[in-house]
């Protein structure tokens, strides 16, 4: 046969494939309102044909085989349904689908743990969605401020803690790897993440993963994963808008009170998006404007954001996301003295401080089959993160360069296989640490094997390859392995165990700088921290009502890179011991009352400590809690949050201080008219007072009007 | 009848709502400190100030001077700096309940930063005699407030 007829035959093949293609399309909605559920899960069962659904409810799945398929339907907080249609030619068959909304552990689909999609419900890993009506419901202003209502994560001055793995190591890199769909987020200089990137308003939903992630995402993923996914373009002509204004009320102790202005707040997000052809569209603006309730509290912040998905010939898929952020605000490193709680030293009055950040990134995806998909990532990321004692001023722009190639094949109806390779580049230049460039290059698998309908397994493999140029070259191998086991109706035990490490940052090596109180020294001979991590927990469901999760978790974390300051009033980051983190998180939710009264609560108990000396370590609770009571009747709600973090044992900067715990009460009502809704908050209505980080005050208690409109 | 019953179990449950609250003491969490060591700054012939000398702080250790391991950890020091202008100004340290082994003001370098090693004065200093008289201090929830601690202060502890 020669190459031109089997190429002919080949081709006609293709065609003939393509004749018998067929479309499902469709709208999932909400049953009891009829309302559309943007953001769901639409897939075709043991394969990777799927669609999340749009601002309007509605997905498309394109390029279906012929044959019987079973059609799932999937969406956090929702009794998932499948349907069962039989295909045959290029017809488009209508599916709609009616979720009831439920307090179990869903099916929603979740990527993080594995890097393909599974079920949350039968995850290995300890994952935790937040929807995006957790985030609309609070009026939460940043990611990493509603990333504090998830059980077992804190925040400490503006660094995430997932099961105390953080603690505050200031001007030190993040333990917790933050992903915009799939692109980090980590700056090339300080390891940290921007959390002014992208308006809170833009996200779908938040996926945290806890525990060891550097088998799947390599260095930072030291204690977990922060995927944030962005909205989709809808299909039809939607606009949207928030209005938020609020104001600070007095300080609850009257020496606090510095000025007779009333401070106040005001927030405004716009979005438009719809489909021209095959491609969406989406873009929004953000302007976000405080006095503070403090001297130096003030700041603008400007978000803009950009999406386009288009639908290729070929079965193929391509997005672009842009997304840039400006903020201008006061410095507030620390109070003037807790007499003065809510000023600043004279030295540090009308001291300002600039972020700037950009994401950009192009994915295209190419379905090859039912079983075989790839996708390629293309991303720029440049941010200026300010960073305190007025050195910002000469801190040049970190630069990055990421690039990935993953194929996703099922080769068997139990196996699911990712393979993956990522690439990396990151260029710093500062007057501080000198030009720096580092590149990586890293390649992974990922398997999931289904045993039976009842137990998973999976396992994966990453080695990271990250060459600072010039100066050392690092090799991790990172492995992980997990289960989930379904023993009877209702019930998932389930289990990891892995490895992951963090390496050394430019700031964290190279840091050579003054200020008024102290000295930075550098330390080139960094060693990466690593961390061992096993996490064993239950998913119960009891009825229709009722849901209870626990895990165990055993950690074990070997050179934590930490600041420490000597006698010599130097500062220098080294390594510190090995220190270990066990502990218990528990999160219970139900319903009862015909739906009218929920009530979702969490508590965390830890033990975080150095394992030598035995002593605790720096900035991790021992316990947390959260509960969150909820009353909705017809089209009022009425909530609480109610957040307690107990007093931290042991901080490495003032420990002669007086210290408390966190205990905030957040309340709320909402009522929806239509396509409006009006929500009036109340934060921290007991207007309660703790440190967030040394010498820095929580917020105080203030209250907000929010108006929304989806039209 | 059902709507008489219910509008008494909403009274009911308001009434209990606002007795519960109405007797709570609400916790505020921080305040002002309530503790603090006050006193005035002894200050020598202001007239000698040489150019270096900037400003003034007041400190507190937990621990001895000549104690090892000394560090910024172990000290609660002033945000502002003393008044230069008066010859005895008062001052007023919040510092955290604990035993205070040593209380003095130390002096800042003008162009440099704070070296809290750089001794202007003490608490027990007699510069007359040159002698030192160790006082210890303690703030304890009985006793949260330490008046009187003079700071007596002397060009001869500072070199450039």
């Amino acid at each position: 046969m020669n190459k031109l007829s089997a190429g002919a035959i080949v081709m006609g093949f293709i065609l003939r494939v393509a004749a018998q293609e067929a479309t499902i399309v469709g709208r999932v909605v909400e049953a009891e309102s009829g309302r559309p559920l943007p953001g769901a899960n639409v897939f075709i069962i043991d394969t990777f044909l799927g669609s999340s659904t749009t601002a309007d409810g509605r997905f498309t799945i394109r390029h279906v085989p012929a044959g019987e398929h079973r059609v799932k339907a999937a969406y956090i907080g929702y009794r998932s349904e499948t349907a069962t249609v039989r295909l045959s030619g290029s017809q488009t068959v209508v599916i709609d689908f009616s979720l009831k909304s439920t307090p179990l552990v869903g099916e929603q689909v979740v990527v993080t743990g594995s890097r393909q999609p599974e079920n949350l419900a039968s995850a290995a890993g300890s994952i935790h969605v937040l929807s995006k009506e957790d985030l609309q419901r609070r009026a939460s202003f940043r990611i990493d401020e509603a990333l504090t209502h998830v059980a077992g994560v804190t925040l400490i001055g503006e660094q995430i803690n997932i099961r105390g793995g953080s603690g505050y190591n200031r001007l030190g890199g993040s333990r917790a790897l933050v992903l915009l769909d799939d692109v980090p987020m980590l700056t090339g200089d300080l390891g940290e993440t921007n959390w002014n990137l992208v308006p809170i308003t833009e996200v779908e939903l938040i996926e945290v993963s806890k525990g060891a992630s550097s088998a799947l995402y390599g260095s930072g993923a030291l204690s977990g994963v922060i995927a944030v996914r962005t909205k989709q373009p809808s299909l039809g002509n939607t606009i949207s808008f928030r209005q938020t204004v609020g104001v600070y009320d007095r300080p609850s102790v009257p020496q606090w009170r510095w000025t007779d202005e009333l401070r106040h707040y005001e927030k405004t997000d716009f979005s438009w998006s719809n489909t021209y052809g095959r491609v969406g569209v989406r873009l929004a603006a953000t302007r976000h404007v405080s006095t503070g309730d403090r001297e130096n509290g003030q700041f603008t912040r400007w978000y803009l954001t950009g999406k386009a998905h288009a639908q290729l010939p070929g079965n193929s898929t391509l997005t672009l996301f842009s997304t840039y952020s400006e903020e201008d605000r006061g410095l507030f490193l620390q109070w003037l003295e807790q007499d003065h709680a809510l000023q600043v030293p004279a030295y540090d009055r009308g001291k300002t401080v600039g972020l700037k950040g950009y994401v950009g990134y192009a994915v295209w995806n190419k379905l090859f089959s039912p079983t075989l998909a790839l996708k390629v990532r293309l991303s720029f990321n440049q941010q200026l993160v300010g960073i305190p004692f007025d050195l910002s001023g000469t801190f040049a722009p970190a630069a990055g360069l990421g690039g990935e190639l993953q194929w996703q094949w099922k080769p068997h109806p139990n196996h699911s296989l990712a393979i993956g390779l990522d690439y990396k580049y990151d260029a710093v230049e500062s007057s501080y640490y000198g030009r720096r460039t580092a590149d990586g290059l890293s390649p992974y698998i990922q398997e999931i094997w289904k045993l039976s309908e009842l137990l998973q397994i999976n396992a994966g493999l990453r080695w990271d390859n990250y060459v600072l140029v010039g100066d050392s070259i690092e090799t991790q191998i990172s492995p992980k392995i997990g289960f989930s086991w379904q023993p009877i109706s209702g019930t998932v035990l389930h289990g990891s165990l892995g490895r992951a490490f963090r390496a050394a940052t430019v700031v964290e090596r190279f840091l050579e700088a003054g200020s008024s109180d102290f000295r930075w020294r550098a330390n080139p001979a960094l060693e990466p921290e690593r961390s061992t991590l096993l996490d064993i927990g239950l998913r119960q469901n009891v009825g229709e009502r009722f849901s209870f999760e626990a895990a165990c978790f055993f950690n074990r974390f070997d050179h934590l890179i930490e600041p420490t300051l000597f006698n010599d009033l130097t500062a220098q980051f080294i390594n510190t011991p090995a220190a270990r983190i066990d502990g218990l998180e528990t999160e219970m939710r139900f319903r009862l009352w015909k739906e009218r009264l929920e009530l979702h609560a969490n508590a965390v108990w830890m033990n975080p400590r150095e394992i030598e000396s035995g002593e605790p370590l720096v900035y991790r609770p021992r316990f947390t809690a959260a509960v969150t009571p909820a009353l909705h009747w017809r089209r009022l709600s009425l909530e609480a949050d109610y957040r307690y973090v107990a007093r931290l044992p042991r901080v490495a900067v003032y420990p002669l201080d007086e210290r408390v715990a966190m205990k905030l009460v957040d309340i709320r009502a909402t009522f929806r008219l239509q396509r409006l809704l009006f929500r009036f908050l109340v934060r921290n209505a007991l207007n309660y007072n703790y440190t967030v980080s040394e010498r820095v005050l929580g917020e105080i208690r203030n209250y907000a009007l929010v108006v929304e409109g989806h039209f | 009848m059902k709507r008489r019953r219910l509008r008494n179990s909403a009274t009911a449950f308001l009434a209990v709502f606002i007795l519960f609250f109405s007797s709570c003491e609400i916790d505020h969490g921080l305040g002002v400190s309530k503790s603090r060591i006050r006193g005035h700054v002894i200050l020598p012939d202001m007239s000698l100030r040489p150019d270096y000398f900037e400003a003034v702080r007041i400190i507190a250790l937990t621990k001895t001077l000549d104690a090892e391991n000394i560090s910024l950890n172990d000290a609660v020091f002033s945000n502002t700096s003393v008044d230069l202008s008066q010859s005895r100004p008062a001052y007023d340290l919040p510092a955290p309940l604990s035993k205070y082994e040593f209380v003095g003001a130390v002096w800042k370098k003008r162009g440099e930063p704070w070296d809290y090693t750089r001794i202007f004065g003490f608490y027990g200093f007699d510069p007359d005699s040159f002698k030192f008289e160790h006082k210890t201090i303690y703030l304890t929830k009985d006793q949260p407030v330490a008046e009187n601690i003079d700071i007596v202060c002397d060009w001869i502890l500072v070199t450039p």
